[in-house]
């Protein structure tokens, strides 16, 4: 265990990145029947990044963000945005909560790297 | 899908109707492991490579520098460490039973919270106390530091305080003691643990306090039948699930209590690993079962990959499983949940049957010397078996440790509000999750070195047992093994490297 956190410390220390400067991404998001394009997208920003996620939708659906605890509601006509900034590092699904106990599922991931 | 197999039967049948009536109503599912979810980034590619590379070349580095050294862990060296006093004020009776009293206690308060309380799993202690502070907790301190469970166990604290009362009153022991048979062996554990599995990872409502409860519940009332039919001692030592697997990651642990026949006891610091090599080789039912913990442990991961996910939709496309799963539908059986249960089995009984077929090449034309009359496959099984452990053991502290410091951190909030109605007892209720508290930096190198030295030291091990089984063609005839473990290790960084999907 020593070893191990000692690795990773090193590893910190060499791989920290130096300055970076924050990027505003902005994703346009439109959803078919519950789903993107592209099942299972994956978006990746850097920590530190704006991001604004812009969803649209062609029929009503509650979409939550984990991690970031973010909810939105999207329906024909009334896009929705989750505008927040990458603090936190990771990899988050983005999910369709369904009504009446139906599985939460995915649409798409985002990954936040250090 | 029984989650509680009883040994017995009919004493049982209330408790199974319990667990029963827990599984029958179904509610949202959401695939994925115990309580809280892992939000860690994948292993870069270059990362897991260099892993897969360390693993293959450390492996030779080993063998190589065992060629001179034959014997190297026949006697391992240790340390009493209750020779000295400061260790004595900190582990003596007093502690231990302060301990147990304060883990029974909070084996109640979580039992009464998971019937009585909030429904929802983040407002109500019992799914982050059961599946983060318990499950994933105790098992890094039996594994890092000693056999924290043996001591704290609650139904065995519960259970000796019913068998004083019962002897207080009317002066008989609360035990029928009959005789635990020999053929049933850890086979109650294998299917309680099996079980158990099924309900971290694929049971729908492992999250829904009152069924949780239920669940904790039946198993304890099955757990003190065991300990009424057959006495508190043997059904420990023999058949209670929990104590059997903590008891394993233990013997990976640095501290070894024994208590000699006089009384005196002894805390010994040994080398990592150390404990899992022993004298004689385990029966074949406790093979099974260790077999059983690694298989569910690289189940855990390997759920969440985009491979399983490729599973699920081939059943779902394919026509003749399609069909065959829809008819399971129409019984109430919803098709992912039946995919991933076959998968879990397949899962057992594919580790099992390769680690048997790897022990029979080590034997490969081995019969006909001399002094190996008695090295059969099985034999050779129960004796190795216990040097995969590390890997597993390594896996399982990667896998979980972000989890254990982000889900772990609801203990805070949920000490104020065990039930989840309001209370603030400590001024913590307020408290939110820090889920940045573990850099995707310490996260993936971390992981990397943990599961690369596990697998030193279980090839270090395995090397330890081929000796004392082969003698001079330990070598040789230990290449299957660590071939083995090779592959054991590469697929547990790879699936770390994986992104987690479902």
């Amino acid at each position: 265990m020593c070893r191990a956190f000692a690795a990773a410390l090193v590893g910190v220390a060499i791989l920290a990145p130096a300055a970076y400067a924050a990027e505003h991404k902005v994703l346009a998001l439109p959803l078919v029947n519950g789903a993107l394009h592209d099942p299972g997208q994956t978006v990746r920003v850097k920590q530190g990044d704006e991001v604004e996620l812009r969803w649209s939708s062609d029929r009503p659906l509650a979409l939550h963000l984990h991690g970031y605890d973010i909810e939105s509601r999207v329906a024909p006509g009334k896009p929705a945005v989750m505008s927040f900034k990458a603090t936190i590092p990771g990899r988050f699904p983005v999910e369709v909560h369904g009504q009446h106990g139906a599985a939460h599922r995915a649409v798409m991931y985002l990954e936040v790297y250090p | 899908m029984p989650v509680i197999l009883p040994p017995a039967r009919r004493a049982f049948h209330a408790a199974r109707v319990l667990v029963a009536s827990a599984l029958l109503a179904r509610a949202p599912a959401a695939m994925a492991h115990g309580f809280g979810q892992r939000f860690d980034l994948p292993l870069p590619l270059w990362l897991w490579l260099t892993g897969a590379g360390a693993t293959i070349v450390v492996t030779f580095l080993l063998i190589a520098v065992f060629v001179r050294e034959s014997h190297p862990l026949q006697r391992y060296p240790r340390f009493d460490l209750l020779r000295w006093p400061p260790a004595r004020w900190v582990v003596n009776r007093g502690m231990a039973a302060f301990l147990r009293i304060v883990a029974a206690l909070l084996f109640v308060v979580t039992l009464l919270a998971g019937l009585l309380g909030n429904p929802d799993p983040y407002s109500n202690l019992i799914t982050t106390m059961v599946w983060v502070v318990w499950w994933v907790g105790v098992a890094f301190f039996c594994a890092l530091i000693g056999d924290l469970w043996s001591v704290i166990n609650p139904w065995s604290t519960l259970f000796a305080a019913a068998e004083r009362a019962f002897a207080a009153m009317s002066g008989r022991r609360l035990s029928l003691a009959l005789r635990y048979p020999g053929w049933l062996g850890a086979w109650p554990a294998v299917l309680v643990f099996l079980g158990f599995a099924w309900a971290e990872l694929i049971w729908p409502e492992k999250n829904v306090p009152d069924r949780l409860a239920a669940v904790l519940l039946g198993y304890s009332i099955c757990t003190w039948l065991g300990m009424f039919v057959f006495g508190r001692e043997a059904w420990l030592r023999h058949a209670e699930a929990f104590t059997l697997a903590f008891g394993v990651l233990s013997r990976f642990a640095p501290l070894e209590f024994v208590e000699r026949a006089d009384g005196t006891p002894s805390l010994y610091l040994r080398p990592f690993g150390a404990g899992l090599v022993s004298e004689r080789p385990v029966s074949w039912s406790f093979m099974v079962f260790v077999i059983l913990m690694l298989a569910t442990v690289t189940f855990d991961g390997f759920q969440e990959t985009a491979l399983m996910q490729r599973i699920d939709t081939f059943t779902q496309t394919s026509h003749v499983v399609a069909s065959a799963l829809f008819d399971l539908s129409e019984l109430g059986l919803e098709e992912s949940l039946v995919t991933h249960t076959l998968t879990l089995v397949a899962f057992v009984i594919a580790f099992v049957a390769i680690f048997w077929i790897v022990n029979g090449i080590s034997l490969r034309g081995a019969r006909a010397r001399a002094g190996e009359a008695r090295a059969s496959t099985h034999f050779v099984a129960c004796s190795f078996v216990l040097t995969l452990v590390p890997i597993a053991v390594a896996y399982h502290l990667s896998h979980y440790f972000s989890l254990l410091l982000t889900a772990g951190q609801f203990v805070i909030p949920l000490a104020s509000d065990p039930f989840g109605w309001g209370w603030n007892l400590f001024g913590t209720a307020g408290y939110k999750v820090n889920l940045a508290i573990v850099s995707p930096y310490v996260f993936w190198y971390s992981a990397v070195a943990i599961i690369v030295l596990g697998h030193v030291v279980a090839v270090f091990l395995a090397h330890g047992v081929a000796v004392r089984l082969f003698g001079r063609q330990a070598l040789v005839r230990e290449v299957p093994m660590v071939v083995l473990m090779v592959g054991y290790t590469c697929l547990s960084l790879w699936i770390l490297a994986q992104p987690i999907v479902g």
